[in-house]
């Protein structure tokens, strides 16, 4: 598994040049300006999803997939390889919001790295077995169209909350076990992306 | 080892195509060219012995109950991204192969001129060619399943491939499965040859018994009228003259003792095969 483990990796790294330099003027603006980190820190969350994704694209162009199950363990190795950067991208994700909230001197901020650190390993939960069964550039054109039901759900839920906060239901401070759903939808992801891989055609 | 892989009446149906039941099987310490025109399923074949498409029926055994782990696959495009250095696709893939070796790849980019820090997309497709054979063998496979590995190569390249191939092929532990285009590549180092022809196992057997059994005849229209058919693996005609390959050199030769036979290429076996069906 550490094999392609390494090579997301490397595939990855080499946008970071352009992560740090955004990180470090967020981290500017958020020390020395009145810029708030929670709406900085969604760029982050952007990053992170559009890395997950691009991996997929670039499984396409080279047709690493058939060449990784050619490999001992493939298919199983290169989707647990997937997941597990997934994960880590998602500590990540919300190490860097604490990070931006501490240098802000603002509130809540372990809050909000929840959320964020959740809502992308939610995301990727989706994203995953969608990308498996579809392929990286089909899966795409999948994604716009459940990121837009889910922004619709999200859109009545939020108006629902609103009504709901009047009545003095604590909501905000349950999303701090977002994470925890997270990581709870993607061992089920998991599950279904092995099943896709294990029996895919390649 | 007797045999390097075996595939028995593998059948894989795609619906506009079909893997009819083909067979065959490498034996240790040799060469097997699988060679057919483009969509005769060369690479079904291949991606089913390695397990990336599952067959519908038949069997695959490969290096005797080993499976993958001592196969080092070539595919006919680099699969390592472009923006990957070569010194990272050497990192990543000691991960992936069990028994990579870091000091056997550093020899190989050095033998085949490949420079670690140059990325991918740096590398000209005969250099993208050789850091995929250089990975294969890094890992010290005893089967090396090349899919069009050689074809878009200069001859240069080409030969120089070959050559390690050879040099592979010295254990007798080692076999080789390779598919091309290039039949004068095969016929060069090939023991072995498998045709396949719309799906089917259309000629197999060992080289040089093949180039020995079949002939080529060039003969006139009316030479060819009295021949017969029987002998005919197909024909083609032109405004001088027409060209035959037979099945069965020695037969024709004593009920035709007046025609000259040629010994075919492996290209003129593929080629009068192709048309005969048209015949």
């Amino acid at each position: 598994m550490t094999g392609f483990l390494k090579r997301d990796y490397y595939l990855i790294s080499g946008n970071l040049k352009f992560y740090a330099f955004f990180m470090a003027l967020f981290a500017i603006l958020v020390a020395f300006t009145d810029a708030k980190s929670s709406f900085l820190s969604v760029y982050v969350v952007i990053f992170a999803m559009s890395s997950v994704m691009g991996l997929f694209s670039y499984d396409d162009v080279n047709r690493w997939t058939a060449y990784g199950a050619a490999a001992p363990q493939g298919r199983k190795a290169m989707v647990n390889a997937r997941y597990l950067l997934t994960v880590l991208i998602g500590i990540g994700v919300g190490a860097i919001q604490l990070l931006l909230g501490l240098l802000g001197k603002e509130e809540g901020t372990a809050l909000l790295a929840a959320v964020h650190s959740g809502v992308f390993l939610l995301y990727a939960s989706v994203t995953l077995p969608v990308s498996y069964h579809f392929g990286g550039t089909k899966a795409r054109t999948v994604m716009i169209v459940i990121v837009a039901v889910v922004a619709a759900v999200i859109g009545m839920g939020g108006a629902v909350m609103n009504i709901s906060s009047v009545g003095g239901l604590r909501l905000p401070s349950a999303m701090l076990l977002l994470p925890l759903l997270g990581l709870a939808a993607l061992t089920l992801s998991h599950r279904v992306s092995l099943h896709i891989m294990v029996k895919k055609e390649l | 080892m007797q045999y390097a892989m075996k595939l028995d009446h593998l059948t894989k149906d795609f619906g506009s195509f079909k893997l009819n039941d083909v067979s065959f099987a490498i034996p240790g310490g040799t060469i097997l060219g699988l060679i057919g025109e483009n969509g005769a399923g060369k690479s079904t074949a291949i991606k089913c012995l390695l397990g990336i498409l599952r067959p519908d029926s038949g069997d695959v055994e490969l290096l005797e109950g080993e499976g993958l782990t001592a196969v080092g696959y070539v595919p006919d495009e680099c699969p390592f991204a472009d923006q990957l250095k070569v010194r990272q696709v050497g990192a990543f893939c000691a991960g992936l192969f069990p028994g990579w070796e870091d000091a056997l790849f550093a020899h190989y980019l050095e033998k085949f001129e490949l420079p670690a820090d140059k990325k991918v997309k740096e590398l000209s497709r005969g250099m993208k060619m050789k850091l995929s054979i250089a990975v294969a063998l890094s890992h010290r496979p005893k089967l090396l399943v090349l899919d069009e590995a050689t074809s878009g190569l200069d001859p240069v390249v080409r030969d120089e491939i070959l050559d390690e191939f050879l040099s592979f092929i010295r254990d007798e532990d080692h076999a080789i499965l390779i598919s091309s285009h290039i039949t004068s590549d095969l016929e060069k180092i090939c023991d072995y040859v498998v045709y396949l022809h719309k799906g089917e196992l259309t000629i197999s057997g060992a080289k040089d018994e093949l180039l020995e059994q079949y002939g080529k005849l060039s003969c006139t229209k009316a030479d060819l009228a009295k021949i017969d058919p029987a002998f005919l693996v197909g024909t083609r005609e032109g405004d001088y003259g027409c060209q035959a390959l037979i099945n069965d050199r020695s037969a024709f030769r004593r009920s035709h003792p007046d025609l000259p036979l040629d010994t075919p290429t492996l290209e003129d076996l593929m080629i009068f095969t192709t048309r005969g069906d048209q015949r």
